[in-house]
């Protein structure tokens, strides 16, 4: 993992890619949302460079406010899951306000269908317009991007093993974070092993 | 000529020369070369695009200038791609958005074109003046009167092969009348504005690339289709020329036919675009389907080339082919 300046920690409002999966899905840039030190993860927002295709579910992050050479489009319908590994070997490229951040994930709630409601003027941010026909290629494209993004990300199942392994991975350090509650069993179960293997070799 | 430019030979070069360099513009020349070729299969003047002829250099000379600079996508695609594929992809959208940037009239302009004289029977005069409010009363307006357009009625898809008017004249003479009893100082260029700050000027014959797709998924439609992303553009000449041959054949009817059913859509939605009844569209979509078949045997070629040319057909109609299955 590299470490400096370029490269520092997953924090909510940074611009990253997302690296690709080999033969599987290809990278996109994302803004982070939320991060969650328990499993290495974070919630990231889709980011794109289609602010033409953009709909009104999209957020235009104007380049004045990121600092880039172009504009982004949020596309705030697709927000998922990554792990902070397959982000931190790429430099931050930029930052957006958490209060951006917060406004997105708040109005999504609030207006499930149609335009998102957001304080445009406020944010110094505009949302897309609507695409002109039924059969617009617009759609497909999205269609292209959720598929890709889907691939890239996932759904956490706090229930699961893959959990339970990530956390005792991401704490192996740290015996404090087994001590939580909710902690699933087979984390501990983990830890415990690791710890009996550690002795026995001694 | 096949061509072997790398991702990595285009990120060097980028780096090298701060900026996209000659490998970058012979592939946004490539992929040029291509849609225009669709462009042309379509019969479309290159006068439609601000264009006094197709040539390939003036284009790609267009999209660096406009889009890989003037709007920083090159940079964008540095930032993003880790393979020669996706950055094909994303450089052919720009190309896509080059080209309807330029169309005279795209979809704004078209609505502007039938709104004008509704506003002016309505008594609506232009004014050059100012607004009273500076920009930013400007933009106050420029959202109220876009906000309006949002919730016009729409008319129906009127097919893929000519722009919609999108709204009926009843329904723009009502929003011609709000413009003048709400917003009389409103400018012409505050209602385009705020048509295209509501509308999005892509019409539904762009085609945009679908850049989601996987590798695998590059390789099918590099297989079955002409576009040969994985490997050459310039390879599909002669499955371009029949399919140009094709289109010809087909008419501008059955290319629209052709290109509704390969989208999806229903029999009445047809009938509706065609402006007939329902047992017409079914008769015209049979006829249609016979002279497509009857085109494709007469090349007297194998099953293969047969769908290599049937997906050419359909790409230049805006339609895709991906693991075999049509994808709009």
């Amino acid at each position: 993992m590299k470490k400096n300046a370029l490269y520092p920690n997953v924090a909510i409002g940074q611009i990253r890619k997302l690296d690709s999966i080999k033969g599987i899905a290809s990278a996109r840039l994302v803004a982070i949302a939320e991060t969650d030190s328990s499993d290495a993860t974070c919630l990231v927002f889709l980011l794109g460079n289609a602010t033409d295709a953009a709909t009104p579910r999209d957020i235009i992050i104007p380049k004045e406010i990121t600092k880039l050479t172009y504009d982004l489009a949020l596309m705030s319908d697709y927000l998922s899951r990554a792990d902070q590994g397959r982000l931190v070997n790429n430099p931050v490229l930029s930052e957006v306000s958490k209060e951006l951040i917060e406004s997105v994930r708040s109005a999504v709630i609030e207006s499930p269908f149609g335009a998102l409601s957001i304080d445009q003027e406020k944010l110094a941010v505009s949302v897309g317009s609507y695409p002109a026909q039924k059969y617009d290629a617009v759609w497909n494209f999205r269609d292209s991007e959720a598929q890709n993004f889907a691939l890239l990300t996932f759904t956490r199942n706090k229930t699961s093993i893959d959990f339970a392994f990530k956390l005792y991975q991401a704490n192996y350090e740290n015996l404090e974070a087994f001590c939580e509650p909710d902690v699933p069993i087979d984390a501990i179960r983990f830890r415990a092993f690791s710890k009996e293997k550690i002795e026995v070799a001694a | 000529m096949t061509s072997r430019v790398t991702w990595e030979d285009l990120l060097k070069e980028y780096s090298e020369d701060g900026g996209p360099g000659q490998l970058w513009r012979l592939e946004v020349e490539r992929i040029c070369r291509y849609r225009i070729r669709q462009k042309q299969n379509l019969m479309l003047p290159a006068e439609l695009f601000a264009f006094v002829d197709w040539d390939s250099e003036d284009l790609a000379q267009t999209v660096i200038t406009e889009r890989l600079l003037a709007r920083g996508q090159a940079q964008y695609i540095v930032d993003t791609v880790d393979n020669i594929e996706y950055a094909r992809k994303l450089i052919s959208n720009e190309v896509a958005y080059t080209l309807e940037d330029r169309r005279v009239p795209n979809q704004v302009d078209n609505v502007w074109l039938n709104l004008e004289p509704k506003l002016k029977e309505a008594g609506w005069r232009n004014t050059t003046s100012g607004l009273g409010g500076g920009l930013e009363g400007e933009d106050a307006q420029v959202r109220e009167i876009a906000r309006k357009i949002l919730n016009l009625k729409r008319l129906r898809n009127q097919g893929q092969q000519r722009l919609s008017p999108l709204f009926s004249g009843e329904t723009l003479m009502g929003f011609a009348e709000t413009i003048v009893r709400d917003h009389p100082g409103a400018s012409a260029f505050v209602i385009q504005k705020a048509l295209r700050t509501a509308l999005s000027r892509i019409s539904p014959r762009v085609s945009m690339e679908a850049v989601g797709s996987t590798q695998e998924e590059f390789g099918a439609v590099a297989g079955v289709g002409a576009l040969q992303w994985a490997d050459n553009l310039d390879a599909s000449e002669g499955i371009s020329e029949h399919a140009r041959r094709i289109i010809e054949v087909l008419g501008a009817e059955g290319s629209e036919i052709s290109f509704l059913i390969a989208s999806g859509a229903t029999q009445n939605e047809i009938a509706g675009v065609l402006g007939v009844s329902r047992p017409t569209a079914i008769k015209r979509i049979a006829q249609t389907q016979e002279l497509l078949l009857e085109a494709l045997n007469s090349l007297e070629l194998g099953e293969e080339e047969n769908l290599k040319i049937l997906g050419e057909v359909f790409i230049t109609l805006g339609v895709g082919i991906t693991d075999g299955v049509l994808v709009k």
